[in-house]
């Protein structure tokens, strides 16, 4: 009886192409033969629904740009979190050691930043604007 | 163009991209849900939303698997919570009236195909899951337990079990007798 139920399970195997012992199936009886003959019936007949041809009316194209305005969105939202993150520590920072380093910080401070600012920002730009044409 | 670069430009927000992948696969997706569901409004609904979801968590997606797979994946965790949550996805005996409009096959096939779609509903979700994605889409044991996230035996065993629940449903409506 298990022998039998154990030859249906190999059977089914066979018939989607997993990996089954193939010696087992060469010496099928009547009910283990008539079992392979309903699996295939049973095929057949659940394969109409592949016919099915259903109309759902669904817009794709503004589907797929409800879900880019989304992802921009929650794009945009991480960057101004993490641009607001950086500011504040920078300006701790800058804040941190000018209380250490003085008034005379500030200064020396201001005149890098005024000279390094353009090399610094403008090949970020210029990276950006490159990457936005392409 | 490949998949995997196609990934990679719908990754950079590129609409073009999203836009191939999205149609391209369309066409899995729909029959699959129509399949899983059975009910042109529930369809509708998940695949919708489905169709976003994997828009939104495109940087989420593994480019080991396919792009068509990671969808039905999205689609079966979908219908399964509604499965959970709302009633309205559970009523299996309600009148099937999918094709009435729809549909331009022929009356016998037609009729053929609503029992089909009546044996497919009655089985648990669990069950026809495992069933659709083996018969339809000739997933391997293997790639079904990813989607359905539970061991090969299980999903081996569900499926034996469903093909021995369908041919009796067969049985039981007279159709293991027809040609």
């Amino acid at each position: 009886m298990k022998d039998r139920e154990d030859k249906k399970h190999i059977i089914i195997d066979e018939f989607y192409k997993e990996n089954f012992n193939r010696e087992i199936l060469e010496n099928l009886e009547q009910e283990e033969l008539d079992f392979k003959r309903s699996i295939e019936k049973m095929d057949e007949a659940m394969n109409l629904v592949e016919s099915v041809e259903l109309e759902l009316d669904i817009n794709l194209d503004k589907l797929i740009s409800d879900g880019m305005d989304i992802l921009d969105n929650r794009r945009n939202r991480r960057e101004r979190i993490l641009f607001i993150l950086l500011s504040i520590l920078i300006l701790s920072l800058v804040v941190l050691i000018s209380i250490i380093g003085g008034l005379k910080f500030i200064l020396y401070f201001q005149v890098i930043i005024i000279t390094l600012a353009p090399f610094i920002i403008i090949p970020i730009a210029k990276t950006a604007v490159v990457r936005g044409n392409r | 163009m490949e998949e995997k670069e196609l990934i990679n430009r719908a990754r950079n927000r590129d609409r073009e991209a999203v836009d191939i992948l999205i149609k391209g696969n369309y066409g899995i997706l729909k029959g699959y849900v129509i399949k899983l569901t059975g009910n042109s409004e529930e369809s509708k609904d998940i695949i919708q939303e489905t169709i976003l979801k994997a828009i939104v968590n495109i940087d989420k997606f593994r480019p080991e698997a396919k792009f068509s797979t990671w969808l039905i994946t999205i689609a079966t965790n979908l219908y399964r919570d509604n499965l959970r949550k709302n009633k309205r996805y559970l009523p299996l005996d309600e009148e099937f009236n999918l094709y009435e409009d729809n549909l331009e096959v022929k009356a016998m096939d037609n009729i053929k195909v609503q029992e089909v779609f009546s044996i497919l509903r009655q089985l648990p979700y669990e069950k026809r899951t495992v069933f659709i994605l083996k018969h339809y889409y000739n997933y391997k044991y293997e790639e079904i337990s990813e989607i359905m996230k539970c061991p090969i035996g299980t999903v081996r065993s569900r499926l034996h079990n469903c093909i021995k629940t369908i041919l009796n449903k067969m049985e039981e409506r007279g159709m293991s007798d027809e040609r």
